[in-house]
């Protein structure tokens, strides 16, 4: 086995993937689509991979499938808070940034403590599901290799999503 | 309670803090029952998330993922590694690069026909032991006019007596057809099969010309290629 097959096979990347697209989709014959895909990319690009972690080149793959998927409307994109998620894409909230953006727009949400977990999921930012998903399996150091992005930055997005997540359970009334 | 306070908070809960650090989380929680509370909620909402990732649909995506990686692996394995490292191996490691295309094709076709289960074969990488022994095969056919001679071609008849050299563990062999005599050798084992079968290159003389060959004996086949 190569060492490149040895990396792709693991049991540990396996675990990675599946609880990103998981955190994409939302139902497991999307998942199981989305990361069945990214392995076949995977192989099938086997030559452009240079580095030694494979991660953030894999990830990147699904990232872009499940993009790619939406599009063409293969997947349905979760019923996030669209005007948020707009105005992220456009550049006019800086997910580093420390505005409030997490403060449901709905008050009564957060008294809803019955609202289970995946509703408040979809709650959240693309980003903000993918760090949560990660978290599960990989440490602060390799999300943010993973993501490219610095560990502080990290630590705040990781926070804010778990804030908007204990408020939309109602876990935290702030 | 700062928002900095709540990110220490969040990574004491999950273990990513240093020493230092987590002294000083540990006595902001010991002195302000705001961040005790937060700490708690915190727990709570990890307790979900995990419940979450955990869940039956997991354990499903889980089973079917599994299954999936399972079958390429084995597929990948195989075909990107093992075939690829035959064939390279045969080609570069043993010194044969002016084997020809053909001897490619009849190569790859004959593993594939190897009762039609890649599984069955396996790569010696490093080396092979040769597992023939400096005794002599003899064999003598008499070259008649009837028309049952007629089917054989001598490849056939080399063929088949290198066949029977292997299985009688010999390295060396004589056939002798009609008045002509063809001292076969076998030189080196250059790829193993699972079951013990494999391939062997070696050289054929006749009237002291040598002519190199290359025989390879599966389970349900045999095959036999001049190089040269």
């Amino acid at each position: 086995m190569t060492n490149f097959q040895a990396m792709l096979f693991s049991k540990a990347l396996q675990a990675k993937l599946m609880n990103i697209a998981m955190s994409k989709t939302f139902n497991v014959p999307d998942a199981e689509d989305l990361v069945q895909t990214t392995y076949v990319k995977a192989i099938e690009r086997q030559d452009q991979f240079s580095g030694e972690i494979i991660d953030p080149w894999i990830v990147k793959i699904l990232q872009n499938t499940f993009i790619d998927s939406t599009r063409k409307g293969k997947f349905t994109v979760p019923n996030t808070n669209k005007a948020q998620e707009k105005k992220r894409v456009k550049g006019e909230v800086s997910l580093g940034d420390d505005t409030p953006e997490y403060a449901v727009e709905d008050p009564s949400q957060a008294a809803m403590a019955e609202r289970d977990l995946e509703m408040c999921m979809k709650e959240l930012n693309e980003i903000e599901r993918e760090v949560v998903a990660m978290k599960q399996t990989m440490s602060y150091k390799e999300i943010a290799v993973v993501l490219d992005i610095k560990a502080a930055s990290l630590r705040v997005k990781l926070c804010r999503a778990k804030e908007k997540l204990m408020i939309c359970m109602g876990v935290s009334n702030d | 309670m700062t928002d900095q306070d709540k990110i220490l908070i969040m990574s004491y809960l999950d273990n990513e803090l240093d020493a230092s650090e987590i002294s000083s989380v540990e006595s902001l929680i010991a002195n302000d029952s705001e961040a005790q509370a937060y700490l708690n909620q915190l727990k709570i909402t990890n307790i979900e998330v995990d419940a979450f990732f955990n869940s039956e649909d997991m354990k499903q995506l889980d089973t079917s993922i599994s299954k999936f990686v399972d079958d390429l692996k084995a597929k990948e394995t195989v075909s990107t590694f093992q075939l690829g490292e035959l064939i390279s191996n045969f080609f570069f490691s043993k010194q044969l690069v002016t084997y020809s295309l053909t001897a490619m094709v009849f190569l790859s076709a004959g593993l594939f026909y190897n009762d039609g289960t890649i599984d069955e074969l396996m790569m010696e990488k490093e080396s092979l032991a040769f597992d023939l022994n400096p005794t002599v095969y003899e064999k003598q056919i008499f070259k008649t006019r009837g028309l049952s001679s007629e089917i054989f071609d001598i490849k056939d008849l080399l063929t088949q007596t290198i066949n029977e050299m292997v299985t009688e563990g010999s390295a060396e062999g004589n056939l002798t057809y009609g008045i002509k005599t063809y001292v076969i050798f076998l030189k080196e084992k250059t790829m193993q099969f699972r079951d013990g079968k494999g391939c062997y290159s070696g050289s054929i003389l006749l009237q002291e010309e040598f002519t190199e060959i290359y025989f390879c004996k599966a389970k349900n086949d045999v095959s036999l290629t001049f190089i040269d």
